[in-house]
Formats: structure tokens, C-alpha cells, sequence
């Protein structure tokens, strides 16, 4: 073992009340560590590099493999899933690490926040397809498969909040609805079967806080960790809302 | 329940009026403008000539008000509660982009000042205090001739002026397409940004020669006039 030490700096905070603080951690260094091994270790000995126990730094994490978006943190300065981030990687010399909750959703304690306004979002789009009944509706229409390989990427949404952090348009003076559930409006108008309530969905974000609301800075496509094409999913979305609003009222 | 869905949609009607109140009419007259002052080039009496024949216009006040003043007012004053509501942060995601949405703010807002001093230079005077639009072309080269403290901050603030509006025009193209989804694709995207930057370039290059001429009598840019000042074509 070598004794190698990483330091964590971290901006904590006791609940949304509590001030914030930010303390520092030494932990020992592994061969192919993350920031949340990194984070059990601080964990499992809860003493700042001035020698004071504290309690334990909190987070939450699942899969580990940057799939579910729990972990979602800023890492140096940067948002990220912090189980993708190895250490070995953001501080190849040792360099001190800082981590922060996110700032764009309401603070739960140290690392976690909570995300439910996205889930909100989901069901304030309809990102779903109606599919109950109460008898036999056959198989669904055929999906092309040019249509499906549109749809892939885009399905790949974790909901984990990198664009909503990162958009300057997101923030308490706004009610931008963010760069996630435009993208599901996209995909699901998409599906044959979801295109059925495709003008339920561009409805939903022609109200306040809509698609309009995007800025172009663009920085969602920049973190999205799965790499889905948001720009081009809300300029599809602005496309068939345009059209829905120059045209909409002529047809019904 | 009708009702509600029209309230709510006011936000996205206001942003698409805001976004093409910027191209038409705002973008088209300062492509005008530029085109018109750049007359000045080919001598005074080709300059005249052109702020003559507008003065010409049938219903130009109507045209003024309505087609330009309106407008713009409400592009500037929804495009300030706009610039409020961003929290721009550029230096954490340093991405060209992002920063192009910060100048986006930034120019608005400088474009908006030069604007205003400009409207008093001229419009004002000449509403209120009786200018004639055949002084135009002396006042312009007074005052951006004009030397203060050793430096021609006049024709300093005119190229700032000028090059915050035609970068503010160009990017916002950019973000007309995109807001009304007249361009979709990455490439279509790309293709639209590299061509609304050459034709900012090319108005700014317009521009600029203009007022290199105003403030030193140094053409830039060809013309098909000489400097001999021709006789007006005035004849019909």
C-alpha cells in the first residue's frame, strides 16, 4: 500500500436551513478508486484534515456504472455522475478535489438534492405511451427502423439533472422547463403509438416555461453524459410547436 | 379550460414575437441603414441623394412608427426582462457557445445604449430641435472627427456600436432558426451559424468603412462613384 492521501474538499450543508460550510478530507489512495469510493471512505472515517470528527458526509448512489444518475454531483466545478469520475483521472497529481450538490434543485443535505421537479416534468409532458384498456388492442403499429434508430439515443435519458444544472436558463427567476423532458417530448412523438397524443405533449410545453424558454447557450448537449443530441431534440420540438401554433388553429 | 391554455401560451408567443421582431423588421432596416450610410462613400451628393429618397417615402412617418419604433421598442424592452432572467455561467462550462449566449446578453444591452445616443444625435434633433436631414452628413463628420483628450472616442463608441449590433443581429439569426425550427439538424445548425458569421462580418465591414470615412476621409472600400462628387441623378 502506498500512502498516497486525495483530498476532498466538500461543500456541505446540515439541511436547507443550515449554513453551508465546506470542510476538507484526506483519504488513502487505491488503485482505481472514484469519487464514491472516495466518499466511503470519508464515510468510514469522518475526521477533517484538522482532526475534527464530523458526521459522516452523505450522498446518494446505485448502480455505479453511470446508468442511473443518482450520484450526480459538481465535481470540480463541473457536473457529472460521480461514480464515472476516477480519481486517477480528475487528479492525476494528487490535485484536491471539490465537490458540491447541485445548485439548481432543492438541497436535501451534503451531496443529495432533490430531483423530483424533473419527475414532475415527465408526467407534465406525458413521457409515457397510453397503452391500458380493458380488452385485446393487438399488436402496436410497426416502428420503422430509421425511426427507431432516431429514437435510441434519445432514449437514453436517466433523468439525472446534468442539463438543468448546467442550462443558465434553468434558475430560480425561470421556470424553464429544461433541456430532459423536451427531449422525451421528442422521443415519444416519435413512437408510432406516442404520436397519438403528440399534440397533447407540444401542448404542454407551449405554457409558461416551455420549449421557447430555451437560450441556445447550448451547455446541455455539452455535459449530457449519454450524449443525446438535446440541441437538435428541442429544435425538432420548436419545429413541430412553430407549426402547431402557425397552423394548429387552422385545422380544428 | 380554453381560456387557461391562452393565458399560459403568452410566454411563447411573446419569445417568437421577440425573436422575429429581431430579423424582421430590426435585422432587415439595419441592413438598410448600414447599406444606405455606405452611400456616404461614394461623396456627399450620393449620400444626400439616398437619405433624400427615403425622406421621399410615401407614409414614412407611418413606416417610422409602426414598420421600425414599435418594434424595436419591444424587442429591446422584452429582450432586457430576458437578459434578467439569465444566470449565465461561462466560466464553469467554457464552451463557445455558452459564451456566445453571454455576448448575445452583453451586446443587446450595448447595442440598446449606443442605440439611444444615436436616436438623440439624430432622430431627437431632428423631431424637436429642427434639424434637416441635409445636415446629417456634416453633423455625422463633426462628430466623428472629433477628437477628445487626444482620441476619436466618438467614431470609438460608433464601432462598438456598430460592431455589438451586427454581432447581436448575426448570432440571433441563428437563434431565430433554431427558436422557430427553421433548422433542425446539426449540420443545418452549423451551416446557418458559419453563414449568419460571414454576413456579420460583412456588415461590420460595411459599416466600419463608413465610419472610417466620416472620422478620416480614408475610403476602405471601392466605389463605383468618384471622389468628384458627381451631380445627383436626380433627373425624371
Amino acid at each position: 500500500m502506498s500512502d498516497k492521501k486525495i483530498r476532498l474538499k466538500i461543500l456541505r450543508q446540515d439541511s436547507p436551513t443550515k449554513e453551508k460550510r465546506w470542510e476538507e478530507f484526506d483519504v488513502e489512495w487505491h488503485p482505481r478508486m472514484n469519487v464514491i469510493s472516495a466518499l466511503m471512505e470519508v464515510q468510514r472515517n469522518p475526521v477533517t484534515v484538522d482532526g475534527t470528527k464530523v458526521a459522516p458526509v452523505v450522498w446518494e448512489s446505485s448502480c455505479l456504472e453511470e446508468v442511473c444518475g443518482a450520484c450526480t454531483m459538481i465535481v470540480n466545478g463541473r457536473v457529472r455522475q460521480s461514480c464515472t469520475a476516477l480519481i486517477d483521472q480528475i487528479s492525476p497529481n494528487g490535485e484536491p478535489i471539490t465537490l458540491a450538490p447541485m445548485t439548481k434543485f432543492p438541497l436535501v443535505r451534503d451531496l443529495i438534492v432533490d430531483r423530483s421537479r424533473m419527475f414532475h416534468d415527465l408526467t407534465k409532458v406525458k413521457a409515457w405511451i397510453t397503452l391500458d384498456g380493458s380488452h385485446e388492442l393487438g399488436p402496436g403499429p410497426r416502428q420503422a427502423p430509421e425511426n427507431q434508430e432516431e429514437a435510441y439515443p434519445l432514449s437514453r435519458c436517466m433523468t439525472c439533472g446534468c442539463c438543468l444544472e448546467a442550462c443558465p436558463q434553468v434558475n430560480d427567476h425561470s421556470n424553464f422547463i429544461g433541456p430532459a423532458a423536451i427531449n422525451q417530448v421528442r422521443l415519444f412523438n416519435l413512437h408510432p403509438s406516442g404520436s397519438m397524443h403528440a399534440t397533447e405533449r407540444l401542448e404542454a410545453v407551449m405554457g409558461e416555461g416551455g420549449v421557447a424558454d430555451c437560450g441556445k447557450a447550448q451547455n446541455c448537449v455539452e455535459v449530457c453524459p449519454k450524449e443525446i443530441p438535446l440541441v437538435d431534440s428541442i429544435a425538432q420540438v420548436s419545429r413541430a410547436t412553430t407549426k402547431h401554433m402557425l397552423f394548429g388553429w387552422l385545422l380544428k | 379550460m380554453e381560456q387557461k391554455a391562452a393565458t399560459s401560451r403568452r410566454a411563447f408567443l411573446l419569445r417568437k414575437a421577440h425573436s422575429l421582431t429581431g430579423i424582421i423588421p430590426v435585422g432587415v432596416f439595419l441592413v438598410e441603414h448600414l447599406w444606405t450610410n455606405s452611400s456616404a462613400l461614394g461623396g456627399r451628393a450620393q449620400f444626400d441623394h439616398a437619405v433624400d429618397q427615403i425622406q421621399k417615402l410615401p407614409a414614412l412617418p407611418i413606416i417610422e412608427v409602426f414598420g421600425i419604433f414599435l418594434p424595436l421598442a419591444f424587442h429591446a424592452i422584452y429582450g432586457i426582462k430576458l437578459a434578467t432572467e439569465a444566470r449565465p455561467n461561462p466560466i464553469a462550462y467554457v464552451h463557445g457557445r455558452n459564451w456566445l449566449y453571454v455576448l448575445q446578453r452583453v451586446t443587446g444591452v450595448l447595442t440598446l445604449l449606443f442605440l439611444c445616443a444615436h436616436l438623440w444625435e439624430f432622430r431627437v434633433q431632428k423631431w424637436l430641435f429642427g434639424m434637416t436631414s441635409g445636415a446629417f452628413y456634416d453633423t455625422l463628420q463633426a462628430h466623428l472627427a472629433a477628437t477628445t483628450w487626444g482620441l476619436q472616442l466618438y467614431a470609438l463608441a460608433y464601432v462598438l456600436g456598430l460592431g455589438s449590433a451586427v454581432f447581436h443581429f448575426g448570432n440571433g439569426i441563428v437563434g431565430f432558426c433554431l427558436s422557430w425550427g427553421l433548422v433542425v439538424s446539426r449540420r443545418a445548425q452549423r451551416v446557418v451559424a458559419w453563414s449568419a458569421a460571414a454576413l456579420s462580418v460583412g456588415l461590420f465591414l460595411l459599416g466600419f468603412s463608413t465610419i472610417v470615412f466620416f472620422s478620416t476621409g480614408t475610403r476602405l472600400l471601392p466605389t463605383g462613384q468618384s471622389a468628384l462628387e458627381p451631380p445627383c441623378p436626380e433627373s425624371k
